[in-house]
């Protein structure tokens, strides 16, 4: 048995060779990398929501129907011995028939924020509370699927219990209505999977490495956690030896991931006729101390590599997806360098590092899902895949927005769909543990699922090898 | 201790160790005193190792455990053995920092002590010498870079309202701070590229201009040659005040006073009833002549000393109220003054205009013998005849 002595080098000369770190793999400009930016006229509330969904059912419905047509048919398949028609509407399903219906699902669940009840309870024009789940023990949870015609209740225990639906998603339904309004269902259909490029032969990829981390949560300096320092330190490469310090080497750009900043703790303050919007009750949710750490951790790190960060859930941009990156002032010591080694991003955002396509969120559209989700499946060790895979199966990444999950309106467009591109890593942050898994889609097309690990809470970072997309995780105890 | 290690270096832990009584880190040390940061952990463990009994020291292990590369933070030096069992393939072991063991520093002083380390981008040079990882270049960049870029996934109407339009739009309303004041003092511009300039370069493009001054709907040839009356009692000109107020002897003063108190009055409405009717029917004549010439003009509300070219213009209930003789100037129009008003708020709000637009008593009056105002002798509310001067509202 070693002792730690043993381990303990020593000092060659006194003479540190200086380690040049792989130059920022994440190009100036690339193909979608404004995709979710926003002009600042474009922030805008006066449109109606409901164009949104239409836009997603324009955009997905053919998809869809396509899909279904190839599996089901009209009239020329039969299952369990009857023939399966195809219904254009809701409204027209005929009871007792074997058929299939496209449209939007709904779910109807006791805890979703209602704004309905929020106006009549007169507290319409303050943040609501978002639940840890809009499942409710007392009231009854329906699943429907609608269209311009009406609406039907999906039912199926043992469907539900293999497969996920939340509202937004559009798909294709094969069922029997057993009684009016009532749609027992057998099989669903997702809309298809929209292209994704060619792959870069490895040959072409330098092989470099990302380090993704979300969720620093960085408070000010009296409750600062020691795991940053130490973050901070290895990727600067002052922790370990030369060994250590070769491979960090290699990290040619660190992608922060949403939920840099500490939100401060609010009181919960119910008290709405008595509070004041404009007065001293009405306090920010964040703290100066904490954004001066945030700004030194950034400026201390860009002095060594380059740094992409995402805005999240817990920092001081727009509560509504797609958030935009964060403003320049909170980078106070290095914000001549933002748009260069800083580099300010969208949540969602697209990123290309050598022909590799990449899109990423901060974690608030799977994080939302999981709330539609009963306990049970919240459970499963491997539900953040599940819910990162049905992402992209219904070719959404956020399809529980505008419902639960806040946005813009956007007019007659929904930024969300995955319209003409799949892309080849899919990466959310903030989730309560690493995953790395492959998922099959149609047509060949196969995307890396990635879900980062909150630091705060679990001290991990991922390593991401660009040319071989294998990960590693780094992590930091204490 | 080593004979390598510098009399420097030592001193300098020494000093931090028993004089501060602070923790010293090995980038710390590496970054005061630029020594390169393994020869900075090996100064450390090895004064460490000199005088263990007072000292604790902070260790890290790198390595991996199950396939992920772990680093750990040992606080004390007697568990890192513990600790080295966990891993499958230890990198390095090397110290993180040492405090005296009579002080008990948690993992917070710590984390505070290292927070004082500051990396200047200035100095890179020194600092990849010293062992941190070469990045590359800093680039600054141009602001450009930062501006939103219009949404290819937000169509947006530009006729509609938006925060830029906003911005443009005139304020209808402005509560005077930025509008009221205008300095007599003669501005003397400053040097170009002065810190005064080079300040309002910096704060906003264009400051807005008041939007609520006040100009007369007069034509501007229209010059007054001398304040006449004043209008409206509501308006607490200032100006108006004084130059009317200069003119009003004591005895008015104490007399009109007393013939508004009365007038306005809520509590009793009986006392000096007949002054007023009295005076107003002695000059009726005039007053007459003096309503029909305001007729001819409408005038704004808002006027609250209106400074006017001919007496058609300003006529108040109030000079049914002056002397017998009344004051000519020059011209031969009538000079009028004007009383502070002592009444209470609920006079003032009484004869307050409505609106601008309903300004046009004066005209009604003017066709309606001020005799109407005479009339009530007998009620009991004055404030009721008063408001009757102006006429109905149309």
């Amino acid at each position: 048995m070693m002792k730690y002595q043993d381990y303990i080098h020593s000092a060659d000369d006194g003479i540190e060779p200086v380690i040049k770190r792989r130059e920022p793999c994440i190009p100036d400009d690339y193909d979608k990398k404004n995709e979710f930016d926003l002009a600042n006229t474009g922030r805008r509330y006066d449109h109606q929501f409901s164009s949104m969904y239409q836009s997603r059912m324009n955009s997905l419905k053919s998809r869809v129907d396509e899909q279904a047509m190839a599996k089901w048919g009209n009239g020329t398949l039969k299952r369990d011995g009857q023939i399966i028609q195809k219904v254009d509407r809701i409204l027209n399903i005929t009871s007792n028939k074997l058929c299939w219906v496209s449209g939007t699902v709904f779910c109807d669940l006791g805890n979703k924020l209602n704004i309905l009840n929020d106006v009549k309870g007169g507290t319409d024009d303050v943040l609501p509370q978002i639940p840890d789940s809009y499942r409710s023990q007392d009231v009854g949870e329906v699943v429907m699927l609608e269209d311009e015609s009406g609406r039907a209740v999906l039912e199926g225990d043992e469907f539900f219990k293999e497969n996920i639906l939340v509202t937004g998603v559009i798909v294709a339904v094969l069922g029997i209505e057993l009684q009016a309004g009532v749609f027992e269902i057998i099989d669903v259909i997702y809309p298809s999977v929209a292209p994704q490029r060619s792959l870069p032969t490895v040959s072409d990829r330098q092989g470099t490495k990302i380090a993704f981390v979300s969720g620093l949560e960085i408070t000010e300096s009296v409750n600062y956690d020691l795991k940053l320092e130490l973050l901070k330190q290895y990727l600067q490469g002052e922790i370990g030896e030369s060994d250590d310090k070769q491979s960090v080497a290699q990290i040619s750009q660190v992608v922060i991931a949403g939920s840099s900043i500490k939100e401060l703790e609010q009181a919960n303050n119910d008290d709405y006729h008595s509070s004041n919007n404009y007065g001293s009750k009405n306090i920010s949710r964040f703290s100066a101390e904490c954004l001066k750490s945030f700004d030194k951790f950034v400026s201390d790190l860009v002095a060594t590599c380059s740094v992409a960060i995402m805005p999240g859930e817990s920092d001081p941009t727009d509560i509504c997806l797609p958030q935009q990156s964060l403003h320049k002032s909170f980078f106070l010591t290095c914000k001549n360098y933002v748009g260069k080694n800083i580099k300010a991003l969208t949540n969602p955002a697209w990123l290309e590092v050598e022909g590799v396509r990449y899109l990423g969120t901060s974690g608030q559209n799977v994080n939302d899902i999981l709330k539609y989700l009963t306990n049970e499946m919240r459970q499963d060790p491997q539900i953040v895949f599940k819910v990162m895979a049905g992402t992209l199966k219904w070719q959404n990444i956020a399809p529980t927005a505008p419902d639960t999950l806040f946005c813009y309106p956007f007019d007659n467009c929904d930024p969300f769909t995955l319209s003409n591109e799949t892309p080849h890593v899919y990466f959310v942050g903030n989730q309560s543990k690493f995953i790395d898994k492959c998922i099959n889609l149609q047509n060949n097309i196969s995307v890396k699922l990635l879900s980062i690990p909150k630091f705060s809470q679990t001290g991990e970072i991922v390593l991401l090898d660009t040319c071989t997309l294998e990960t590693q995780i780094v992590k930091i105890v204490i | 201790m080593t004979m390598g290690d510098s009399q420097k270096e030592v001193e300098y832990i020494s000093d931090k160790l028993f004089k501060d009584n602070s923790i010293v880190s090995y980038s710390q040390l590496s970054k005061d005193l630029g020594v390169p940061l393994s020869r900075s952990k090996e100064i450390l463990y090895n004064f460490f190792k000199s005088n263990k009994t007072k000292l604790n020291a902070s260790f890290i292990i790198t390595g991996t455990v199950k396939g992920a590369i772990e680093l750990k933070f040992v606080e004390f030096e007697d568990q890192v053995n513990e600790h080295l069992k966990a891993f499958d393939k230890v990198s390095s072991v090397h110290i993180y920092s040492l405090s005296l063991s009579e002080f008990k520093y948690s993992v917070k002083d710590l984390v505070l002590n290292q927070l004082k380390i500051q990396v200047s981008v200035d100095k890179l040079d020194y600092y990849y010498d010293l062992g941190m990882i070469k990045g590359p270049a800093l680039v600054a960049s141009s602001n450009s870079l930062l501006q939103p870029v219009k949404a290819e996934v937000v169509p947006i109407n530009n006729s509609a309202r938006s925060p830029t339009n906003v911005k443009q739009e005139p304020k209808k309303f402005n509560t005077g701070l930025s509008s009221g004041y205008v300095s007599r003092k003669q501005q003397k511009p400053a040097p170009i590229g002065s810190d005064i300039t080079k300040m309002a370069s910096t704060k906003r493009k264009a400051e807005p201009v008041p939007k609520y001054q006040y100009k007369s709907r007069k034509p501007a040839t229209q010059k007054p040659d001398k304040v006449v009356m004043s209008h409206d009692y509501d308006n607490d000109d200032e100006h108006a005040d004084l130059d009317v107020a200069k003119k009003i002897t004591k005895e008015d003063k104490t007399k009109l006073s007393a013939m508004f108190e009365d007038d306005f009055s809520d509590n009793d409405g009986n006392v000096n009833e007949l002054e007023e009717p009295i005076m107003a029917e002695d000059n009726e004549d005039e007053n007459v002549e003096l309503f029909k010439m305001e007729a001819d003009e409408a005038k704004p509300a808002e006027v609250g000393v209106e400074e006017v070219e001919a007496p058609e213009e300003g006529m108040t209930n109030f000079e049914l109220e002056q002397p017998q003789e009344p004051e000519y100037d020059e011209d031969g129009y009538i000079i009028t003054h004007r009383p502070k008003p002592k009444a209470n708020k609920a006079a003032k709000s009484a004869n307050k205009p409505k609106a601008p637009s309903q300004n046009n008593a004066p005209t009604e009056i003017g066709s309606a013998p001020p005799s109407s105002k005479i009339a009530p002798k007998t009620g009991n509310k004055k404030q009721a005849s008063l408001m009757n001067f102006f006429g109905k509202k149309k």
